[in-house]
């Protein structure tokens, strides 16, 4: 370096660019030696080429909201899978306004300057922050609206003490256009195996991005103005490499959900974490199981009903036999009263002009009568009459 | 805008004949007609279950 200057001094010669732009890379070479630094700052202007495994950003310190640092970075294809992996870890789309700390080498080309390569992502760093940020907020919904509250170390809200209707028919769906989420979502629940229908409203939000908390928002309070018209609400997204949850984490969409008067389950697709948003109203993971639950609830009301109706059927049942033994009592009675159970029995009855005679004193001697017997009719005069 | 099925006043009304029979105060000669009854609330609610959204459109609440 300082012979360069020597002689541009000396000879005042005028120096090829590459000449300059060298020894600004020796010098880089030697003061960084190849080293790798952890360094920490915002990242912003991200620009992914999945095929290539290229990734160009940049990385920004800030004071305040001025930049008081900016430094262009890349991931070739040797760190480009340390981005998935972070968006994994995280829960987070890795994109503008992420502060990041990670592994880089200073490196300098003489055509696009100096550098950054990025080799790797701290990413305990960024769960840390977006929890003290997602703790801030349900921190501040328990403070600041009266549609969330802590009970025993778990989150109360509004809408999750609604009760369901008996039946779910009207559907309100909240997904994002033309993705798999709500493509499950339709095929699972139009699809069911019991036939059920159900009526559908389906509200197209992006649910990623700087537009998603604010469109969320405003389908959200739509469907909260008109109650009446729908059973629930299904918040639906999912499939793909889609991990950005930031607008399902945003205070007022969360409140929004907490305060809606239409039951809300979220199937956003994500195994392992939990949004603010999911707490706030019945949390079922994907698309699939939200249509399935809808489904099943429907079908309890349908085995209720058939229950009852077996439960009247057995009554009836029961009621019939009932009857019939009173009838077969009858029955039975009528047989043991019959006369001819008290002829088996030696009795014999008398009869007088074929009338049986239920008083003696209408007798008189040498009237003719019928001795009925078990097996004999006998015909006989009446000598005497006596009383016993 | 069509009148939407009320599914819980059928099911009230099937508990209600159910809890009749169970009491034993419906005649015999009554007891036809009331299982007819419970046998069309029972089709209304399976039928009403699947069928398509449009027939249930509700009354918005104002």
């Amino acid at each position: 370096m300082e012979q360069l200057a020597y002689i541009c001094f000396m000879q005042k010669h005028v120096l090829p660019l590459s000449a300059v732009t060298a020894a600004i890379a020796d010098a880089i070479d030697v003061y960084f030696d190849r080293q790798v630094l952890t360094v920490k700052g915002e990242i912003t202007d991200v620009k992914k080429y999945p095929q290539k495994k290229w990734c160009f950003l940049k990385l920004l310190e800030k004071q305040g909201d001025a930049i008081q640092t900016e430094l262009k970075a890349v991931f070739w294809s040797t760190g480009y899978g340390s981005i998935a992996r972070f968006e994994q870890q995280t829960g987070r789309k890795f994109a503008d306004g992420l502060e990041v700390i990670c592994d880089v080498m200073v490196k300098y080309h003489p055509r696009f300057g100096l550098s950054l390569e990025i080799l790797d992502i701290d990413t305990a760093h960024t769960i840390g922050n977006l929890e003290l940020e997602r703790q801030r907020t349900i921190e501040r919904l328990i403070a600041g609206s009266s549609f969330v509250s802590a009970r025993d170390g778990e989150l109360v809200t509004f809408n999750q003490s609604l009760q369901l209707p008996s039946v779910i028919k009207s559907i309100a769906v909240i997904a994002p256009p033309d993705s798999d989420g709500l493509r499950d979502f339709i095929k699972e629940i139009t699809q069911n195996s019991y036939g059920y229908a159900f009526r559908l409203e389906i509200m197209e939000t992006q649910v990623q991005g700087d537009a998603a908390a604010a469109q969320l928002l405003k389908a959200i309070r739509a469907i909260a103005d008109r109650p009446g018209r729908y059973d629930a609400l299904a918040i639906v997204r999912g499939g793909g490499s889609n991990t950005d949850f930031k607008p399902f984490d945003h205070y007022d969409v969360c409140e929004a959900i907490a305060a809606c008067p239409v039951p809300v389950f979220t199937g956003i697709g994500h195994d392992r974490n939990t949004s603010i948003a999911d707490m706030m109203g019945r949390q079922l993971k994907t698309p699939t199981k939200v249509a399935n639950y809808f489904v099943e609830h429907n079908m309890k009301f349908e085995d209720k009903v058939e229950q009852l109706y077996q439960r009247l059927l057995l009554a009836v049942h029961r009621k019939i036999s009932g009857l019939k033994e009173q009838l077969k009592y009858i029955d039975r009675t009528l047989e043991q009263l019959h006369p001819q159970k008290v002829l088996n029995k030696g009795y014999a009855l008398i009869r007088q002009e074929g009338e049986i005679v239920e008083d003696i004193s209408a007798l008189k001697i040498h009237d003719t009568i019928d001795i009925q017997t078990r097996q004999h009719m006998i015909k006989a005069i009446i000598k005497n009459i006596e009383t016993l | 805008m069509t009148e939407q099925f009320e599914f819980d006043d059928a099911y009230q009304e099937l508990l209600r004949l159910v809890n009749e029979i169970e009491s034993d105060n419906v005649a015999l000669k009554d007891m036809a007609r009331k299982i007819a009854e419970a046998k069309v609330l029972v089709q209304q609610c399976e039928q009403q279950l699947r069928t398509a959204g449009d027939a249930v459109e509700r009354q918005e609440e104002q």
